[in-house]
């Protein structure tokens, strides 16, 4: 297959599909062409959601030539609160064949997280369910939870759930809080939920939206402020990975080092052969300032030593300081330095601060290319939320930017340099090894 | 791995005259600003010189026009910069016409500030807080009316600047900074002080605009993220707004033949660029000459140069230059113009 379509991807998954002019396009021609590879997309926790639930309805609905990839093994290893969006798609465009019907069943129904999600998501899980097993048989299901029905409402719920999942009590509470049955449930989560309709207090700690919607059916008088203090806290949606934090604690004096364990701890996973050279920029503007002190400098450098344990051959060219933060960015003497070394690719990890001089890295690659070193040299960006605009700190037109949220990004990374190193034709055991970089966690 | 630090530094681009002991080093640019590095030929610490940020208070505003600086460092004389500015909410903020000395633990009151906020009520209260500083189009006119007296004296200066960025008129710089800030904090990323560096020459649309010198690199390392966003960066927008960039550099790549050669056209485009801007500071700064002196604090000697063109002070400790402040008057029919040859 040619590899820019898989180029095209990585470039697209980020950018909400309506704005994609070509994305559908993308999707018909990766499903075609990629099927195994497209089977991942639903899965793909970098991409949009619409990436994802695009995928998904592709999958569930278009020809596949070939064995259908397994699509629950897939899903199945993910939080239930991340693919409950990604299977509303189902719901929404109203796909409910037999393959629809068996993944999403077999998927909520088999899962863990089912009791949390009933008491934090339930009308969007109730809507998905009902979908699945159609109208009739939602108040089927509700009938066999009523406490009087003897046994038959098991018998009844066994012979419609059963060859999905078993129906355990646990499964049968979350039915129950999930269809309004009446139930005195035992898990904690799925009693706050109940308890929070007469008192919203007792609700403390669950996610904000759902204290919201209670406290607008039950509660409509009680103040905004105080739903957010019951609230949940929210995460960051981004958090920084452990080597991050260990770099932004060490820069900024609250640590003496990077503890070693966290240091060691990159992954467990065979490294790539090949050898990659990374300009590592620690110059006085990575050390950033306020929210995003040390950010930039923090993500670099525990992106570079994420690079160094998952290739073979990896060297560093830091510009401007060693260890931290210090002095100007001369982008340019450092990828000539990199260049020197024959590497299989340049990876240019800066905030794109070049000012020694701006262009000088541009006009470089171009005396580069000319003197025949044809390995792709990337621009890498660490960056501390996606709205940052990166329109002023590209290095040049013939150096490929790529933004980098978080240190378990590389994976995407080397899926490039794979990608860039492909030639016309990507082989079968180089497209292995993308799925492995992109999409295992 | 090698280091930038350790790579061969450029040949030495000496200087004389107030900036002797200084050489040029690298160019740094972003957008229309661009900044000649001033590095000493043989770093000093100059320990007896304190650092702005750390250790400049504004004490109190006794009234309007009027403000009490403090030195608080144990020990050590502390340079204020010439036009420091304290902006702080629900207060009228001010700003100073000129350089000043301050003794460890000194209290000094100035009564020749400004008021940069017409209509605002209210005097700043005492704070160990970040300054800021008068544009590079506001500091002739600031500098020429040092020791006189009255808070308003600035605004229609003040007004006339801010109508050049399409701001409301009126003596308020706050209204130019709030709705022009998120373009000038990038270059406090942007340009990076370098090791060792005490100042800088910078140059807008390639003018020549300002010489900016530090007692130290300490000194220098607080002083140039203000001097480049507020001091320097209204004039590099405004050059951008009308169009103008920093002039072009193209790296000649023709005939190339391995990657020393690459390195070495490199290296050569950057001295040469460094070179011909050293030549403009050295023409400038000649001009300090003219310098008239007005007084000594604490064993410094401060002068002070207006001229049609070039304006500034240089604060000297006999024959060392301690801090200099030379700039070019500014404005949008500066770009305008014809480039004004020294």
């Amino acid at each position: 297959m040619n590899p820019q379509l898989l180029l095209n991807y990585l470039d697209a998954r980020r950018t909400t599909l309506v704005r994609l002019p070509e994305g559908a396009k993308l999707h018909v021609e990766l499903l075609a062409i990629a099927p195994h590879f497209y089977a991942h997309i639903p899965a793909d926790a970098a991409a949009d959601l619409s990436h994802r639930r695009e995928a998904l309805a592709n999958l569930l609905t278009g020809e596949l030539t070939g064995e259908r990839p397994d699509l629950l093994g897939l899903l199945r290893p993910l939080p239930l609160r991340e693919t409950l969006p990604v299977l509303g798609v189902l719901a929404e465009r109203r796909i409910n064949c037999r393959r629809a019907r068996r993944l999403g069943l077999a998927l909520v129904l088999n899962h863990p997280d089912l009791p949390e999600l009933a008491a934090a998501r339930r009308n969007r899980l109730a809507r998905l369910l009902r979908h699945l097993l159609g109208e009739c048989s939602w108040s089927g299901v509700r009938r066999a939870l009523e406490p009087q029905t003897n046994g038959r409402g098991q018998v009844f719920l066994e012979k419609l759930l059963g060859r999905y999942a078993p129906v355990t009590p646990a499964v049968r509470e979350a039915l129950a809080v999930l269809t309004g049955a009446p139930v005195e449930p035992t898990h904690p989560a799925l009693r706050r939920r109940l308890a929070a309709r007469t008192t919203l207090a007792e609700g403390e700690g669950l996610p904000r939206e759902t204290l919201f919607g209670l406290r607008g059916v039950f509660h409509p008088k009680t103040p905004a402020s105080q739903v957010r203090y019951l609230a949940a806290p929210v995460a960051r949606a981004a958090a920084d990975g452990p080597l991050t934090v260990g770099y932004k604690a060490a820069l900024s004096g609250q640590a003496p080092s990077v503890p070693p364990e966290v240091l060691r701890g990159p992954d467990a996973r065979p490294a790539l052969p090949g050898r990659l050279a990374v300009v590592l920029d620690l110059s006085a503007s990575t050390a950033s300032s306020g929210e995003r002190a040390y950010h930039p400098a923090a993500l670099g450098l525990a992106v570079a030593r994420q690079l160094q344990a998952r290739v073979s051959d990896v060297s560093v060219v830091p510009v401007g300081g060693t260890d931290r933060p210090h002095g100007g960015t001369d982008l340019a003497s450092a990828v000539l330095e990199a260049a020197r070394q024959g590497p299989g690719a340049v990876l240019v990890v800066t905030d794109g601060y070049e000012n020694t001089r701006p262009g000088d890295t541009a006009a470089v690659v171009v005396g580069l290319r000319r003197l025949g070193f044809d390995a792709p040299v990337l621009q890498v960006v660490p960056r501390f939320t996606p709205g940052e605009d990166l329109s002023r700190r590209r290095l040049g037109e013939a150096i490929p930017l790529l933004a980098v949220d978080h240190e378990g990004d590389v994976g995407e990374l080397l899926a490039r340099v794979v990608l860039a190193h492909a030639g016309a034709e990507l082989a079968p055991e180089d497209l292995d090894q993308i799925e492995t970089l992109l999409f295992v966690r | 791995m090698t280091t930038l630090l350790e790579r061969p530094a450029p040949p030495a681009l000496a200087f004389d005259g107030p900036l002797r002991g200084l050489r040029a080093g690298a160019v740094q640019a972003w957008g229309a600003l661009e900044a000649l590095a001033l590095v000493p030929e043989r770093p000093e610490p100059r320990p007896q010189f304190v650092a702005p940020l750390r250790h400049l208070k504004l004490a109190g505003v006794p009234s309007y026009g009027t403000v009490d600086l403090e030195n608080t460092a144990e020990r050590g004389l502390l340079v204020v910069p010439m036009h420091v500015g304290f902006f702080q909410e629900g207060a009228q903020n001010h700003a100073t016409a000129r350089a000043l000395v301050l003794d460890a633990g000194e209290v000094l009151r100035v009564d020749d500030a400004f008021c940069v906020q017409q209509a605002q009520g209210g005097l700043l209260k005492e704070a160990q807080q970040r300054f800021l500083m008068l544009p590079l189009g506001l500091r002739p006119a600031a500098l020429a009316q040092r020791g006189s007296r009255g808070c308003g004296r600035l605004w229609e200066e003040i007004d006339a600047f801010t109508r050049q960025y399409g701001v409301a008129r009126g003596g308020h710089l706050e209204r130019f900074l709030r709705p022009y800030f998120p373009r000038l904090q990038p270059l406090r990323h942007a340009f990076e002080a370098l090791p060792e560096q005490v100042g800088a020459a910078y140059f807008v649309a390639g003018r020549l605009v300002g010489v900016e010198v530090a007692p130290n690199a300490d000194y220098w390392a607080e002083l140039a993220p203000v001097l480049v966003m507020y001091g320097y960066g209204p004039a590099a927008l405004l050059a951008e707004d009308r169009g103008h960039r920093a002039p072009e550099r193209p790296l000649d790549l023709e005939g190339l033949a391995d990657l020393d050669d690459l390195a070495g056209r490199l290296a050569a485009s950057r001295r040469e660029q460094a070179g011909r801007y050293a030549e403009e500071v050295r023409r400038a700064q000649a001009l300090a000459a003219d310098a008239k002196a007005e007084g000594q604090r604490h064993g410094l000697d401060v002068a002070t140069l207006i001229g049609d063109d070039w304006n500034g002070q240089v604060v000297s400790e006999g024959t060392d230059t301690v801090y200099l402040s030379l700039f070019r008057r500014f404005s949008a029919r500066t770009l305008d113009g014809p480039a004004v040859s020294l």
